[in-house]
């Protein structure tokens, strides 16, 4: 008797084997932890009236959380596209993606990589938008990115952005 | 001529301030005096103290005021104490009256506090009176009215008696103040009129500097103490309403998540409805669900669960305005009245697209990654629907149901064709599940031939459904439907029986295959239903052929080979059906404990349009050849197709050239027939 074939849904590697996994240490909040996303985001002057561009918003809330945390990490905007990494108290990071989790400007976010870390790779928290300096660093930005879509090892995606941002400063 | 007193010996001005003070004091006390009687606890001896105050002044101040119009003359002094007294009796009058409404309930009850009010009054009259000089000696007979008294005494039962009838405090009982007002002007005016007559008094009407001074000075107390109670009285109702609403307001809100629960969602509703149909706009109501969120609660606790669900509220209400509403009707269930929205708009489809954006986007709490999805079903009201709350609910809750089956992470709309395949839907489980115990269910084979010898070797059993009003029906009808209700297991346990006593009443020992679902393959009691099938009907396992698809093995690899192993030493043939479509490759064939490989229909059918599918065709046949496979070719359709899948290798066919599927006992007619022909073809040889 045919007819009845089930497909289990696809999610990323990278993140499967992390959900739900029983033999996790007991979460700890306050832990130092790495968060990586992609989004991309509608530019202002859409149907939505936005005071901050997704990016300067982004940030606006990083600083809100800051005397809580210290953040460090990238943003960095290439056109319509994030890639954001930042480094801090897990709950703070949380709390950083729900609010854009809830920001209709955001399309295709995409999580990357929440995990706890032993060290940072990044000294400081920096936004670079590349829409002033085009052609190199928003070429790089976008070639990084389609590494990401193609399953790039999170930890190497921190340690390029970082790359990148000595380059860019 | 107690009229004609009242206009001629009175100053119309403190007449005028004096009826004016009586009426506002006797509404604000009468209002407390409502308070005392319904109050609760404490509060009741506090209301009553209250309104004694109250009343007493206003009807002390009415009587002072009027006394002071009386007598003009600058002569008239007043002694202190007396004075004093009088006020006294006001309110102890009152007092008591009150004390008694509050112990002594109904008509007894009433006429003694009637009585007690009007002697009160008369008696701080008669007392007032004492107290005000006017330059010669009075006896208290003279100053005691019993006409006064008596009428006073019936107005104020009177009184008593429309304070309990009209009992609301909200608004001013009209008539217990209004005879209440009257019982102290009745007192006041009477017995003046009786000590005027009495006594002859020359009455000056006109009012000194003195006297006006002094009634202003009176009024300056008596009227902020009536605005005063007034004003506690008002406090008390608007708080009592604010806790009103408030309790109202919790018992519609959903206390986890702050929106609206079912109570406040249901009504809601019923507004919107109603508003609808009363010609305002349209609105669309989002029945959402949320999926695979049990998993969470069972994964990490009902805290984090919780958490959740005020996560998704929030996401929720970001996409939404802030007039529309959202609502937990319960569990993971939300709901959603998006207001002023035409029906069938862009807008609804755009706020459905965002919410399932945003609800699929990650959860991140204590540190852990929680990934849900939504559905969700709409409904609107139409002006040529019915569009009651329940109906409406139905329909968004069948659209709901609708977008789970398409996958779920979407949204429908309802339509006219939703609510009849809802209804079809449930019709044809309700029959599902009792066709089994009617017997419906029929095995039909397709027999297949040798390629060479074109001889019956064996056939296919193929499940049909023979349902009383629909006819025939083939397995995509009702095998999903099957599956979701859970009897796949009792109906397939029922093919390879009846496959097997059937193959055991044929005369020639061909063999029978029987398709197994992957559904089956996963759970370990196939072993058994086959062995005890074998068992039962006798028959020998190698004429038994179990056919499994790709599909089935690309789940769980492991776990299907063992079960294909343990199917295998049972002595059965197993045999890989539409081979070809999937993405099998060669090592996989070679780990299998496999028998035979049959190519896919579709590959079949394009033997003579395709050159690549000849090919591949070919190259299945070698394959099979060199592993030890059998090849079948299935959906053979025309000779054409049989003369080249014969030629390309394949050694058994099978399609609706070859036949179509029959009933068991067509099978042996079949059989019976090509007997004949042998023998005939022999004894035209011989």
């Amino acid at each position: 008797m045919r007819g009845v074939e089930r497909r289990r849904p696809r999610t990323p590697s990278s993140i499967r084997a992390k959900s739900y996994a029983p033999s996790r240490e007991p979460p700890d909040p306050a832990g130092l932890h790495r968060l990586i996303f992609t989004s991309e985001a509608r530019k202002p002057g859409d149907s939505d009236h936005a005071p901050l561009t997704p990016p300067g918003e982004i940030n606006a809330i990083v600083e809100a959380h800051r005397p809580r945390t210290r953040f460090t990490g990238a943003l960095i905007a290439a056109g319509d596209h994030l890639i954001q990494v930042i480094e801090g108290e897990a709950r703070c990071l949380e709390a950083v993606f729900e609010s854009l989790c809830k920001d209709m400007r955001h399309r295709n976010v995409s999580l990357l990589e929440f995990s706890p870390i032993h060290a940072r790779v990044f000294d400081e928290w920096t936004l670079l938008d590349t829409a002033r300096n085009r052609d190199r660093a928003a070429r790089s930005v976008n070639d990084l990115l389609s590494c990401v879509h193609k399953g790039m090892d999170p930890a190497d995606i921190a340690e390029h952005l970082q790359a990148m941002l000595g380059k860019a400063r | 001529m107690v009229v004609s007193h009242i206009l001629q010996d009175h100053n119309p001005w403190l007449l005028i301030l004096a009826i004016a003070i009586c009426f506002v004091g006797s509404a604000s006390g009468i209002l407390l005096w409502n308070r005392a009687l319904h109050g609760k606890g404490r509060s009741r001896h506090e209301w009553a103290l209250l309104s004694a105050l109250v009343l007493g002044a206003t009807v002390w101040t009415t009587h002072f005021l009027s006394m002071l119009g009386y007598s003009g003359s600058a002569m008239a002094s007043f002694d202190v104490r007396l004075t004093g007294l009088s006020v006294a009796a006001a309110v102890v009058g009152v007092y008591l009256a009150v004390l008694t409404t509050q112990f002594v309930r109904n008509l007894p009850g009433h006429l003694i506090a009637g009585t007690i009010l009007g002697l009160g009054i008369a008696t701080m009259h008669t007392v007032g009176m004492a107290g005000f000089q006017v330059g010669m000696p009075v006896g208290w007979k003279d100053l005691w009215s019993p006409d006064a008294a008596l009428i006073g005494i019936a107005l104020c039962i009177v009184s008593v008696r429309l304070l309990h009838f009209e009992e609301e405090t909200q608004t001013v009982p009209r008539g217990a103040t209004l005879s209440f007002t009257l019982a102290v002007a009745e007192v006041h005016f009477t017995a003046m009129s009786a000590f005027h007559e009495r006594l002859g008094v020359i009455a000056d009407p006109s009012a000194s500097a003195e006297h006006v001074g002094l009634a202003i000075a009176v009024a300056l107390v008596t009227v902020p103490l009536i605005g005063l109670g007034a004003m506690l009285h008002l406090t008390q109702l608007r708080h009592a309403k604010s806790a009103t609403e408030e309790l109202k307001r919790n018992a519609r809100t959903d206390g986890l998540t702050g929106v609206l629960n079912r109570d406040g969602f249901n009504e809601a509703l019923l507004r919107q409805c109603a508003n609808f149909d009363a010609g305002g706009e349209g609105f669309a109501l989002f029945f959402i669900d949320l999926d695979r969120f049990k998993p969470v609660n069972d994964a990490y606790g009902h805290h984090v669960g919780d958490m959740v669900l005020q996560r998704v509220v929030e996401r929720l209400r970001a996409v939404v305005r802030s007039t529309d509403m959202v609502a937990r009707l319960g569990g993971d269930e939300f709901a959603i009245i998006l207001i002023d929205i035409e029906a069938n708009s862009a807008a609804a489809d755009r706020v459905a697209d965002r919410v399932i954006d945003l609800i699929a986007r990650p959860f991140l709490i204590e540190t852990r990654i929680i990934e849900i999805g939504a559905s969700i079903g709409i409904a609107e009201p139409t002006p040529s629907s019915k569009n009651d709350p329940v109906t409406l609910c139905r329909n968004a809750d069948m659209a709901l149901y609708s977008a789970k089956a398409r996958g779920r992470k979407t949204w429908c709309r309802f339509a006219s064709d939703i609510a009849k395949r809802f209804e079809d839907r449930v019709q044809l489980e309700c029959d599902l599940r009792k066709a089994m115990a009617r017997g419906e269910f029929e095995l039909f084979f397709q027999p297949f031939v040798d390629s060479r010898t074109r001889e019956i070797v064996g056939a296919e059993a193929l499940l049909r459904w023979r349902h009383p009003a629909r006819g025939l029906l083939p397995p995509p009808v009702f095998i999903s439907l099957a599956d979701e209700i859970g009897i796949v297991r009792q109906i397939g346990k029922w093919i390879v029986e009846t496959a097997c006593d059937t193959a055991m009443r044929w005369d020639e020992p061909l063999r029978v295959a029987v398709n197994i679902s992957p559904t089956q393959l996963r759970e370990t009691r196939i072993v058994q239903t086959v062995r005890d099938a074998l068992r039962a009907s006798g028959l020998p396992p190698d004429r038994l052929e179990l056919e499994v698809t790709e599909g089935a093995l690309e789940d769980n690899e492991e776990r299907a080979k063992h079960m294909l192993k343990q199917l295998h030493h049972l002595g059965v043939t197993l045999a890989l059906d539409d081979f070809g479509t999937g993405v099998s490759s060669l090592s996989q064939l070679q780990k299998l404990p496999l028998d035979r490989i049959k190519i896919d229909r579709t590959l079949i059918a394009s033997l003579y349009e395709d050159e690549q599918s000849a090919k591949l065709v070919e190259a299945i046949s070698q394959t099979g050849g060199i592993l030890g496979l059998g090849v079948t070719a299935e959906g053979i359709e025309g000779e054409d197709q049989l003369i080249k899948a014969t030629r390309l290798g394949c050694d058994i066919l099978q399609g609706f050239f070859i036949s179509e599927p029959v009933s068991g006992s067509a099978i042996e007619v079949l059989l019976s027939e090509a007997r004949e022909e042998r023998s005939g073809r022999a004894r035209a040889q011989a």
